[in-house]
């Protein structure tokens, strides 16, 4: 299997019926007569692909003779296999390379499959489009979609869809050949004309590719082909998989073991476990932790119960333990001691001690045990992605964070960034936003500060009722935005929905990032469903006013895997007209998580999240806060413990 | 500050002794003065090696330590669970094993637990064979056995027990990335 040069798993232009493994995250760089593509695709699903194409174009011809010498182009492409491949049928698959762009790639394609013999398979396809460049012949989906509407170069960003499938078709096919595991074969019949590029670019000259490609190691392919008669080209893939962790289950110490007469809170502490509350009643210990190390919740349990074994007074027979965090508290979940001793090396001890546990409600009336302080320092970069001046901008930092837990659910947050090093401030782009500049001047805040107040925030968290927590923050909340924001959050005991309201009243922080504010002042606010499926997949739906005070919503689809990765896609609609929005149209991104203990196998409760946007204008804006409820309950709930029990005995 | 950089960027700052260098450092008088039981365990194929000694016992299992944290849990020597080392050994059920190094039946089965990427337990079964190997020439005082298991990752295990019974070296699979662990007893339970 490789990924071709729009990074989609196929020949070498052309797509393929079959998919990449579920939940394959891959990187594909790939260039030809200096037409560089930049592809991030994911296995969202079994069946499903998407992928985020970055372009940079050379000597793309346009309307009425003009050639662009450079243009960067973005797109997004969905890949979706119907059929599955079976010994009498092949794999089919439908696709669209140019969801969401300028369709300088636009195209749509029905491709099947089939593996004649292990290391050799046949595909072909008939494709719309770009794919219908030579050989095209009349659309056998009938009249109405016989005509294809020519391509505006216009700013992009609005879904083409009277285009797709309209138009000639064309056959287009290809074998591949995998004469050893790590070397590959292909040769394709490409019905792509290159109708911008030729023959400004290059001068195509054949419809057929030739092509090399070689695994390195897992994960890492090259590529060479030869192209179009014309030029060779070369391609680089980087593959990884959320589910295959490099370091499996990690390189945590193993559980502590605890001399008698340790004091619990100790104990607890060696294991990364800040002791809020304890006390026994009926020959039963409830104790609640707040857990800083363990990026699984089961995991955290799994000590606590542990340390609980060793040293807890002979009477008492059952424990039950809390994850906690400021002000907020999740079910107890209940052990049997005896359970501890026996399951902990019993051979399916896993799912016996889950079958033995119990979730009950935390006890009240725990002797909180405050105040807590806490800080660290870590390193920061802030990139700035697709500027067409530098399409690769970054800072580079220390970061200092701290926290002091003042009373029961009073927490104050504070990062200060220190800038070492960076482009940022190179940014000259002045916002020709029609919008209130509510995010579009960033550039000026990258320009003016250099030590910067990132957070500087109050926070009161309480759960009034069992299902229900609430959040007053006030405070710099981020890099533009301070004032007062306010939240609800409902999560009903084992449903996969939760409902949250959020209120904010905030005025834009000065450029410099000290403590000032400008002068405009907003109201803005959501009403959030939150929605977490099976197999990973959730979806988060807000809709309220946003920055600018435009009113709309916003749609988030995401893959959550256990083990704290996280893939999704978002969009916003607002009543602001596209026209006025700008380039790009509506707000939209890719948001990713990468648990650092994933990364370094060491147990860290903390991540790499980014959001990705192709351009940051003013419509369809919230403000960021650390600290928003869903985040912050879902480790603490049945649900996420469930999720993790298999680290229990971890 | 660029020692640091070359850490992270080549994961070299643990520079790796060879187990027998590790091993030849402990000499007999140490391992004579030693106050607890210990073992050297060396794993081959992710290249560590390390001493460890007892920290806790829960009922036959007792849970051996090194000096970073790592932990391997034995139940009369054979590996019922491992911790830190990465691809580590969830659980494993050793009745059959056990059984059959006390003279019981020499086929039986097996089960290994390890953790999978997204956190669930992956129970594995094997078929096992347990027979005395005679493939070398050999100190008549010892015996060699020999376990062959067949699964989903076939493994071989090694045994070498003394003219006392007792388990003294072994060669004990966890994981396909951990491979074989080789545990020496240097100094048993007096």
């Amino acid at each position: 299997m490789r990924y071709n040069t729009f990074g989609a798993s196929g020949l070498i232009d052309m797509p393929v019926a079959s998919s990449a493994p579920d939940a394959e995250l891959a990187f594909t760089l790939s260039s030809f007569a200096r037409q560089t593509r930049n592809t991030l695709t994911f296995q969202a699903s079994p069946r499903l692909s998407a992928s985020f194409r970055y372009a940079a174009l050379r000597k793309i011809m346009g309307q009425h003779g003009v050639i662009y010498d450079r243009i960067l182009d973005r797109s997004l492409a969905l890949h979706y296999r119907i059929l599955d491949e079976t010994r009498r049928r092949p794999a089919v698959a439908v696709g669209v390379a140019d969801f969401i762009g300028t369709g300088i790639y636009g195209g749509e394609y029905l491709v099947a499959t089939k593996a004649l013999r292990p290391d050799l398979a046949v595909t072909l396809g008939v494709g719309w489009g770009r794919y219908a460049g030579v050989g095209g012949f009349a659309n056998p989906l009938g009249p109405a979609f016989a005509d294809r509407p020519d391509r505006v170069f216009a700013q992009g960003g609005t879904i083409t869809r009277n285009a797709f499938f309209r138009g000639d078709v064309a056959f287009f096919g290809g074998v591949q050949w995998q004469p050893t595991p790590k070397l590959g074969v292909t040769l394709e019949y490409s019905s792509d004309r290159y109708p911008y590029e030729d023959p400004a670019a290059f001068v195509r000259r054949t419809p057929f590719n030739f092509g090399l490609n070689y695994t390195l190691r897992p994960g890492v392919q090259v590529a060479a082909q030869y192209l179009y008669g014309a030029e060779f080209g070369a391609q680089l893939t980087f593959a990884l998989n959320p589910t295959r962790p490099p370091h499996g289950s990690g390189y945590a110490r193993g559980p502590a073991t605890v001399r008698a007469g340790t004091p619990l809170a100790r104990a607890l502490a060696a294991e990364g476990l800040v002791l809020t509350g304890a006390q026994v009643v009926d020959g039963r210990m409830d104790i609640a932790v707040q857990n800083t190390r363990f990026p699984d919740s089961a995991q955290a349990i799994g000590r606590a119960a542990r340390v609980l074994a060793q040293i807890a007074p002979k009477g008492i027979d059952a424990f039950a333990i809390t994850l906690d965090a400021p002000g907020l508290r999740g079910p107890a979940v209940v052990l049997q001691r005896s359970d501890l001793a026996t399951l902990e090396f019993a051979p399916n001890g896993t799912a016996q001690i889950g079958q033995q546990a119990e979730f009950a409600t935390a006890a009240a009336g725990f002797d909180n045990r405050y105040p807590v302080f806490d800080w660290s320092l870590r390193p920061y970069i802030t990139p700035n992605l697709f500027d067409p001046d530098d399409p690769l901008r970054a800072d580079v930092g220390i970061a200092l964070d701290a926290q002091w837990q003042l009373a029961a659910g009073v927490i104050g947050r504070a990062t200060v960034q220190q800038r070492l090093a960076g482009n940022l401030d190179q940014t000259v782009r002045k916002s020709d936003s029609a919008l209130p500049h509510v995010r579009s001047d960033f550039a000026l805040y990258e320009r003016e500060g250099n030590g910067d107040i990132a957070q500087l925030a109050l926070h009161w968290y309480a759960q009034p009722l069992r299902d229900v927590a609430t959040r007053v923050s006030i405070g710099l909340f981020e890099t533009m935005y301070g004032g007062m924001s306010s939240e609800v959050l409902w999560y009903p005991g084992g449903r996969d929905l939760a409902f949250g309201i959020e209120l904010n009243a905030l005025r834009q922080r000065d450029y410099d990032g000290g403590l000032g504010f400008r002068d405009d002042a907003m109201t803005s606010g959501h009403a959030s469903i939150y929605w977490q499926g099976k197999g990973g997949y959730s979806a988060q739906l807000d809709a309220g006013r946003y920055l600018a005070g435009d009113w709309g919503g916003t749609l988030t689809l995401a893959r959550q895997f256990r083990n704290g990765w996280s893939l999704g896609a978002f969009a916003t609609l607002t009543d602001v007209p596209f026209e006025t929005f700008g380039e790009g149209s509506f707000d939209k991104g890719i948001v990713l998580t990468v648990p650092l203990s994933w990364v370094s196998g060491r147990p860290r409760r903390d991540a790499l999240a980014t959001t990705l946007r192709p351009v940051t204008r003013d419509g369809g804006a919230r403000v960021q806060v650390d600290g928003r409820l869903y985040p912050l309950t879902a480790p603490l709930r049945a649900r996420a413990i469930n999720d993790s029990w298999g680290m229990f005995w971890r | 500050m660029r020692w640091l950089l070359f850490c992270l960027l080549f994961a070299a700052c643990t520079a790796p002794i060879p187990p027998a260098a590790l091993r030849a450092q402990l000499t007999t008088d140490q391992i004579a003065r030693l106050q607890v039981p210990m073992l050297f365990v060396s794993a081959p194929q992710i290249k560590t090696a390390a001493t460890l000694i007892p920290v806790r016992q829960n009922g036959p299992v007792r849970i051996w330590q090194t000096r970073d944290g790592a932990q391997i849990a034995t139940r009369d020597g054979l590996v019922v669970a491992t911790h830190g080392l990465g691809f580590d050994l969830a659980a494993s059920d050793l009745d059959g094993i056990a059984a059959a190094i006390a003279g019981g039946p020499g086929e039986y089965k097996r089960t290994l637990s390890h953790i999978m990427g997204d956190l669930r337990t992956s129970v594995q079964p094997y078929r096992c064979v347990l027979a005395p190997d005679r493939s070398k020439p050999q100190n008549p005082a010892i015996t060699v056995l020999r376990e062959d298991c067949r699964g989903p990752d076939p493994f071989r295990n090694l045994y070498h027990i003394d003219a006392k019974g007792r388990l003294f070296w072994s060669q004990q699979w966890v994981s396909p990335k951990v491979g074989h662990l080789e545990i020496e007893v240097i100094r048993p339970d007096k």
